[in-house]
């Protein structure tokens, strides 16, 4: 069977999905109750917005100016904030932001696999009993609570009362290592709290049948030590099924970011978007949204390849 | 060496816990399995097979089953061993062919790694070492080109195949004592007998002993010294393998023999089977176990279970009206 083909495909369907989200966004934008242009330029003299409306392809039919914006898009020129006087590219902004968002969602993850792999495990190997049923209703409970209503609440318990982590703000890791990842606690919590509990259910279910599978008497027939089991026939297939969710969940995660960003005040990229939404920086918006849908997009096709190298059964068969 | 059995179990039964209450999967059962010894245990989908084997090995689930009797290894009783006291035998004492070669292989791990774990782990080979060996036990077990089965996924290969990997596995620690739970019933004829020759060669050739399962008399005719057959958890008849094919006492045991398929029959004849089913195990009947079956069933039968008695040396059976006796 010819191997590249399905990754061809599937590169073919992103590069489908992300034309036409934009190409859809750019309608929008003609769609808009006021003209762009005069938004931008208010006071403007005819001659300045011609020119404007020129850098802006309006001047064009939908499809020319559509292809005109994608071809800047892709090459990095997605136009200037106006708010700042012209000063400001699109691109710095996003290059500014993005990691931030980046950088949380993957803390994210970490977070919440750092804490699913071992309950979900504890709990499997004592499902049914006092341990399993009381960590397996916690985190249920946890799970049906919010983001944004977690994060108010850890914010005014943790932050406010307690003053343990710090609740604005977003430093570098270079700028200090400690309070980055300080600062960085409350949002990656929010955030990650539900993901566990999740992550910890479909592991302790996908363990629990590992361990009635045949293949696991067999490796103990072998004799091997239950830990080697553990790691090596349980956990192993067990963690298909967590990489599907973890790998799927990266696009869900953008939205749950894009709000705790502006939560706790964080120059991530929801925060710009949310920004250039008050600001009414309409063609910072059309890239921004691109990048997001693109963002979804990649991180849904790296979990399918992801699976398809954890789990032999299913290579080049999708 | 001692001239005691290598495997002996006493009293051995095992129950389960269900919704539906205990379910009593096998019952007071005595074998002993002799040093080099092949032993078939028959008996019909449900019979407790099985549940005699892993039992006997240790491998049930803890939690689930209860086992009682005594099982005896080696002259080391292993009834009350723990987990970390079986697992020195498991391997290279005692090995296991699972029934379904498809469900006992991981799906997500190579052959070669699912094939030389035993042998890194319990025999300390380094891994050129294991390799070398793994090489050697698939080639063993007649598989063309072992090395690139060594790098497939057990979803790559014909059941045939899969079958033979799971013997290369079981042998790998050269087990003394071999047990075989239906290894050929995934299999279609043709490669049933291949298999079933395969086993006998090289159990000779390693000197082991052999517990085969299977629903087929047939299957264990040519290559077991003795039979036991099983029904509702109990061993019913035991006898050496000849002696049972001539002089078979217990009715569940002829019924067994006439639904072997036969070469010489014509073709699309149907097979007698048996008719009715096994009583329910979490419903434990007084009287005989195969008496709602039995063609030769009388109110004696329903009123009190038939004690085991030895006809002859190493031939024993459950039965009130034997069919070679009067009737
Ligand atoms: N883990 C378990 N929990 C409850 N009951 C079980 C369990 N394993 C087996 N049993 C029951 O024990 C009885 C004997 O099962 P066993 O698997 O030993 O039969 P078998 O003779 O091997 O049949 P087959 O030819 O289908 O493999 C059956 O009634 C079965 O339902
Ligand atoms: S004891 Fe009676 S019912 Fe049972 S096998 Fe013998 S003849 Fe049949
Ligand atoms: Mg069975």
């Amino acid at each position: 069977m010819n191997r590249a083909l399905p990754i061809l495909r599937r590169l073919g369907t992103l590069l489908a999905v992300i034309v036409l989200s934009t190409f859809f966004l750019s309608c929008l934008l003609r769609l808009l109750p006021t003209d762009l242009v005069d938004m931008i330029l208010s006071f403007g003299t005819p001659e300045e917005k011609a020119a404007l409306r020129r850098t802006l392809y309006l001047d064009r039919d939908v499809f020319t100016s559509y292809f005109m914006w994608f071809k800047d898009f892709i090459r990095g020129d997605m136009g200037i904030i106006y708010g700042t006087g012209g000063g400001e590219t699109v691109w710095s902004h996003v290059t500014r932001s993005l990691p931030i968002s980046l950088i949380i969602m993957l803390y994210t993850q970490i977070l919440a696999l750092v804490i699913a792999v071992p309950l979900g495990i504890f709990t499997a190997y004592r499902a049914g009993k006092k341990s399993d049923r009381i960590i397996s209703n916690t985190l249920f409970t946890a799970s049906s609570v919010p983001n944004f209503a977690l994060a108010f609440l850890l914010i005014i318990v943790v932050g406010v009362k307690l003053k343990w982590f710090p609740t604005l703000e977003y430093i570098g890791f270079k700028d200090d290592p400690f309070q980055h990842f300080k600062h960085l606690v409350l949002p990656c919590v929010s955030l990650g709290v539900g993901l566990a509990a999740s992550y910890t259910r479909l592991l302790r279910t996908d363990v629990i049948a590992a361990l009635k599978d045949d293949y696991v008497t067999m490796a103990a027939s072998k004799g091997l030590s239950d830990s080697r089991i553990l790691l090596t026939h349980v956990f192993r297939p067990a963690s298909v099924t967590l990489l599907t969710a973890a790998a799927l969940n990266m696009g869900a995660l953008i939205g749950g970011t894009l709000v705790i960003e502006n939560i706790f005040a964080i120059p991530g990229f929801g925060f710009e978007i949310a920004y250039a939404l008050a600001t009414k920086e309409f063609v910072a918006l059309q890239s921004f949204i691109a990048i997001t849908a693109i963002g979804y997009v990649i991180f849904n096709v790296t979990a399918d390849l992801l699976i398809g190298i954890v789990d032999p059964r299913t290579r080049g068969s999708r | 060496m001692s001239n005691n059995p290598m495997l002996s179990l006493r009293d051995f039964s095992v129950s389960f816990d269900t919704a539906r209450g205990p379910l009593y999967a096998v019952r007071n059962v005595n074998i002993d399995v002799a040093d080099g010894e092949s032993l078939g245990i028959v008996g019909e989908s449900g019979s407790g097979k099985t549940v005699l084997s892993r039992g006997a090995m240790g491998l049930l689930p803890k939690r689930a089953a209860h086992r009682s009797g005594t099982v005896i290894y080696d002259d080391h009783d292993l009834s009350q061993a723990p987990r970390k006291e079986l697992r020195e035998y498991w391997g290279t004492g005692m090995a296991m062919i699972f029934q379904d070669p498809m469900t006992a292989l991981n799906p997500v791990r190579k052959i070669g790694s699912q094939l030389t774990e035993g042998l890194r782990v319990r025999l300390q080979m380094n891994k050129r070492d294991a390799k070398a060996r793994g090489l050697e036990l698939l080639h063993r077990v007649r598989i063309p080109d072992p090395e690139a089965v060594m790098e497939k996924y057990p979803f790559q290969l014909s059941g045939g195949m899969r079958q033979r990997v799971m013997i290369a596995i079981a042998l790998a620690c050269k087990p003394r004592l071999l047990f075989a739970d239906e290894p050929t019933t995934a299999l279609d004829v043709t490669v049933q007998a291949q298999v079933m020759q395969l086993l006998s060669e090289l159990r000779h050739e390693m000197g082991m002993s052999m517990v085969i399962v299977t629903h087929d008399l047939g299957v264990v005719a040519g290559h077991t010294d003795r039979i036991a057959v099983m029904y509702a958890g109990e061993v019913v008849e035991i006898a050496p393998t000849k002696r049972l094919f001539a002089n078979m006492q217990m009715p569940y045991t002829e019924a067994l023999m006439k639904s072997i398929p036969r070469l010489d029959a014509p073709s699309g004849q149907r097979l007698p089977v048996i008719s009715g089913r096994l009583p329910d195990p979490t419903q434990p009947e007084t009287g005989c176990s195969f008496a709602s079956r039995c063609p030769y069933v009388t109110d004696k039968c329903r009123a009190s279970t038939p004690p085991l008695v030895e006809v002859a040396p190493g031939h024993s059976y459950r039965c009130w009206f034997p069919i070679g006796g009067s009737r």
